[in-house]
């Protein structure tokens, strides 16, 4: 099943960054059940090393990850990405860590387990928002 | 003056082995016995302490010095006045040697107005009156002064080193030596018609025997009126009245009835009840036996009856002192060993008592099995303990068979080992008794051998010790369950990492299984590869997903605990896997350094997590007030010299700078909330398994190491 959205996204792939491979593998899966290009990432890294070149819209963010937390990488992304949008996936329900997130620019802060439904959701949720803010 | 004794223990020790002029009080196994010097002035006969005493003793002097003197004066050939027994000398020496020197003078000054009485009664001049007592008392004075030198006090004649001392001292030196100047004071004051050697044969002789009959006579019964009295059966008064009642008869037929022309083989007569007296009673049965037998036989001699009689005086002076001194002497010697040994036999008695007392008190078993002899002994505590009868013959083979079944080979190797090695042998085992009850005993022992070298008697002593054996069992439960308690502690403190740890593969079976439904929903082409691939991942953090919780219930398991061969890297490993998210979340990393191939250690695998969790978890405390970016956990691994160590090095605030050791403590913890149990229970894990747990202050840090013994290779010997 293919989203409103999906041709907007065509050659500009959400990305995905979680040190757990299977979280990362399985969160991508099912992105791309729902019609989404994803490009996953295990370390921070090679993500923003991707997005030295690349601008994708949206990242779906884990925040405990050991070689970087979630926030350095939102701190360096809006240095080199400022455009592309952020939903953080962790299980730390922190509500400072939450409040910083958000102040980064965080458009989500959900709590691990989350709902496919509501995963997809919330990702079409923020990109619409993105759409109706584009320029016609 | 039995009262005045301070016997200070239920039994006064009377071995009389102590060195001469010892003044401290003695102790022998653990029983004081009297202050000597108390105990030897009231054997004393004088003591100036107590006056009615004193005079006592000097009116008895005085007696017995005059009658002694009318006793010998009754003793001669008449008319010849032959002297065959001289008493006066010998008493005076008894009473000096049973009275302290200080008050000898008294003893003097009281057998003085006697001796005047005596002499002068027989019409002496007072010259030689004086003269006599001068060499008397001279006799009697070096006599005493060597005995008391050479022998212990109180001088008494129940061992040999006295009687020896005494025959050589009182009944030769003394009247050799005194009787010169005697001879010379009977020359000088022209006194008889004997010449100067007569003189000094004749006073030799008679003093001589005298001090060989009446003087140990005195001694054995003065000498013990003041000692503990002691029951005495009546059996023992008949056979003494016999005795007395035989001896007087023999005494009467031998010396006085018979004929001088009767065989002088009966002269032998007496000998048996002689030694009759000596073995049964002692010095005092000898005594009182020779001096009986002595004045019939000088009685005889000096009223013309018996076999002494056929001869000139002088010679038959000579014969009869002969005998009588023949036969003294041995039988002083066997009366003195008969007592020695009685006392021996006492002293061990009273030994094997206190010991039976004392190991009946501590409960302990102890036994003898004398192989020479084919005999045995066990206290009472240790027959009731192993089950034997009363008069049960004890051997290996009935001892083992009470050991329990399981046991029984390694005692037996022990024993064996003991045996063969000739070394004491020490171990714990189980005794099956009769009512099928168990007790835990530990027992000690050795093989003792005799001057050719073999084994002659094996002596053992065994202690039950099934209270503390169940005791410690107890105590060892009790650290178990401390120990899953404080592991319970950690998993509580760990939720939200383990929480994590159990999301993460359950949101991916999520995730996946959600991924499938929409693929196959959706109508969309997918092929059966990347379907099963879905269906693998599922099933891998399904795995996941159990390994964890499978982890944690193995964690807080109640339960024995079970060691096993046991790969310190991979509990390293497990352990990093438990606390990942934990040490993620507290942004700080972990760097290992693992030896390469590690022996295994011997150990349970939950406890070995248990201790590097705790040292981990005190690592990531210890390192809260410092900036992530320092924030690092060092774990290394070594062995060397069969031990297996595992260091965990933090960069945090170190130890406390007074004492390091105090973090080992029970409830000793630098958090508000902290029980303080971790590094305690860590440390008393890692000793129960043979090894040791030790903390040092860095610079930047500290570092906690556990060192284990390494378990032996297959290849290498595990008998060691």
């Amino acid at each position: 099943m293919s989203r409103s959205v999906t041709p907007y996204l065509n050659g500009s792939p959400i990305a995905l960054l979680d040190d757990d491979s299977s979280v990362l593998k399985s969160t991508g899966r099912l992105l791309m059940s729902a019609g989404w290009t994803v490009e996953p990432f295990l370390d921070p890294q090679s993500f923003l090393s991707y997005v030295r070149t690349n601008h994708p819209r949206l990242l779906l963010l884990d925040m405990s990850m050991p070689l970087m937390h979630g926030l350095e990488v939102q701190e360096r992304l809006r240095e080199v990405s400022p455009r592309t949008q952020v939903i953080v996936l962790t299980a730390k329900d922190d509500p400072i860590l939450r409040s910083r997130s958000i102040k980064l620019g965080a458009a989500r802060y959900l709590i691990k387990p989350v709902e496919d439904e509501e995963l997809l959701s919330e990702i079409e949720a923020v990109l619409g928002n993105v759409l109706k803010a584009q320029p016609a | 003056m039995a009262g005045e004794e301070s016997i200070t223990c239920r039994h006064a020790i009377t071995t009389g082995s102590w060195p001469r002029g010892m003044e401290e009080t003695r102790e022998e196994n653990g029983w004081r016995a009297a202050s000597t010097p108390q105990l030897r002035r009231s054997r004393e006969f004088v003591s100036l302490e107590n006056p009615g005493r004193l005079i006592g003793a000097a009116i008895l002097i005085f007696l017995g010095y005059f009658f002694g003197a009318q006793l010998g004066f009754a003793l001669t050939f008449k008319p010849h006045p032959v002297s065959v027994l001289w008493p006066p000398n010998s008493i005076l020496l008894a009473a000096l040697l049973l009275t302290p020197p200080r008050t000898w003078w008294l003893v003097l000054l009281a057998a003085f107005p006697a001796h005047c009485l005596v002499e002068l009664q027989s019409h002496v001049p007072a010259g030689m009156v004086f003269c006599w007592f001068i060499s008397n008392s001279c006799e009697a004075l070096l006599s005493a002064a060597l005995i008391r030198y050479f022998t212990e006090e109180p001088t008494r004649l129940n061992r040999l080193h006295n009687v020896a001392v005494f025959c050589c001292c009182g009944a030769f030196v003394g009247p050799f030596l005194s009787s010169f100047l005697d001879a010379a004071f009977v020359a000088l004051n022209h006194w008889g018609g004997d010449t100067y050697w007569e003189v000094w044969r004749i006073r030799v002789s008679s003093n001589a025997l005298a001090a060989i009959t009446i003087t140990p006579l005195i001694l054995a019964w003065a000498g013990t009126a003041n000692a503990p009295r002691q029951a005495t059966s009546r059996v023992v008064l008949l056979e003494a009245g016999v005795l007395a009642m035989i001896l007087l008869a023999l005494g009467f037929i031998l010396f006085d009835w018979l004929t001088p022309d009767t065989d002088v083989a009966l002269l032998y007569a007496p000998l048996p009840l002689l030694l009759w007296a000596a073995i049964r009673f002692g010095t005092r049965g000898a005594t009182a036996a020779i001096a009986t037998i002595g004045l019939f036989a000088v009685w005889g001699a000096t009223h013309g009856h018996g076999p002494f009689v056929e001869h000139p005086a002088r010679e038959s002076a000579l014969y009869v002192q002969i005998f009588l001194s023949l036969i003294s002497f041995p039988l002083l010697f066997l009366a003195a060993l008969t007592e020695e040994r009685k006392e021996t036999e006492d002293v061990l008695r009273e030994r094997e008592e206190r010991i039976s007392l004392a190991a009946g008190t501590a409960h302990l078993a102890l036994w003898t099995i004398d192989f020479k002899r084919g005999r045995s002994w066990m206290n009472g505590v240790g027959r009731d303990l192993f089950g034997f009868a009363p008069n049960e013959q004890l051997s290996r083979e009935v001892f083992l068979a009470r050991v329990h079944p399981e046991d029984r080979e390694r005692v037996s190797d022990a024993i064996d080992r003991a045996r063969n090695a000739s070394q004491h042998f020490e171990i714990e085992y189980r005794l099956q008794r009769e009512s099928g009850e168990t007790r835990w005993l530990i027992s000690r022992g050795r093989y003792t051998r005799n001057s050719q070298g073999q084994i002659s008697e094996l002596l053992g002593v065994a202690l039950d010790v099934t209270r503390q054996v169940s005791a410690n069992l107890e105590l060892r439960q009790q650290q178990q369950e401390l120990a899953r308690l404080s592991r319970i502690a950690v998993m509580g403190e760990l939720t939200a990492s383990l929480a994590h740890e159990l999301n993460q593969p359950l949101a991916a079976i999520a995730s996946n299984a959600a991924a499938g439904k929409r693929f196959l929903a959706g109508g969309a082409s997918i092929d059966p590869t990347s379907f099963r691939e879905i269906l693998d991942d599922i099933f891998t953090d399904a795995r996941r997903a159990g390994s964890v919780i499978h982890g944690i219930r193995q964690f807080i398991r109640k339960g024995e605990e079970t060691r096993c061969s046991v790969s310190l890297d991979g509990v390293i490993e497990d352990v990093l896997q438990l606390l990942h998210s934990d040490l993620v979340n507290r942004a700080t990393s972990v760097q290992k350094q693992i030896s390469v191939s590690l022996p295994a250690v011997q150990a349970d695998r939950v406890q070995m997590q248990q201790v590097l969790i705790n040292l981990i978890v005190n690592s990531l405390e210890a390192m809260q007030e410092v900036a992530p970016e320092r924030r690092r956990i060092i774990i290394s691994s070594d062995h060397s010299n069969g031990l297996v160590r595992v260091a965990v090095r933090d960069f945090g605030v170190g130890l406390p700078e007074d004492n390091p050791e105090n973090v080992f403590n029970h409830f000793f913890s630098t958090k508000a909330e902290g029980m303080g149990m971790g590094l305690a229970i860590a440390r008393s894990i890692v000793e129960a398994h043979g090894g040791e747990l030790t903390a040092e202050s860095l610079s930047d840090g500290s570092r906690f190491s556990f060192r284990l013994p390494a378990k032996p290779s297959v290849g290498q010997s595990t008998s060691g």
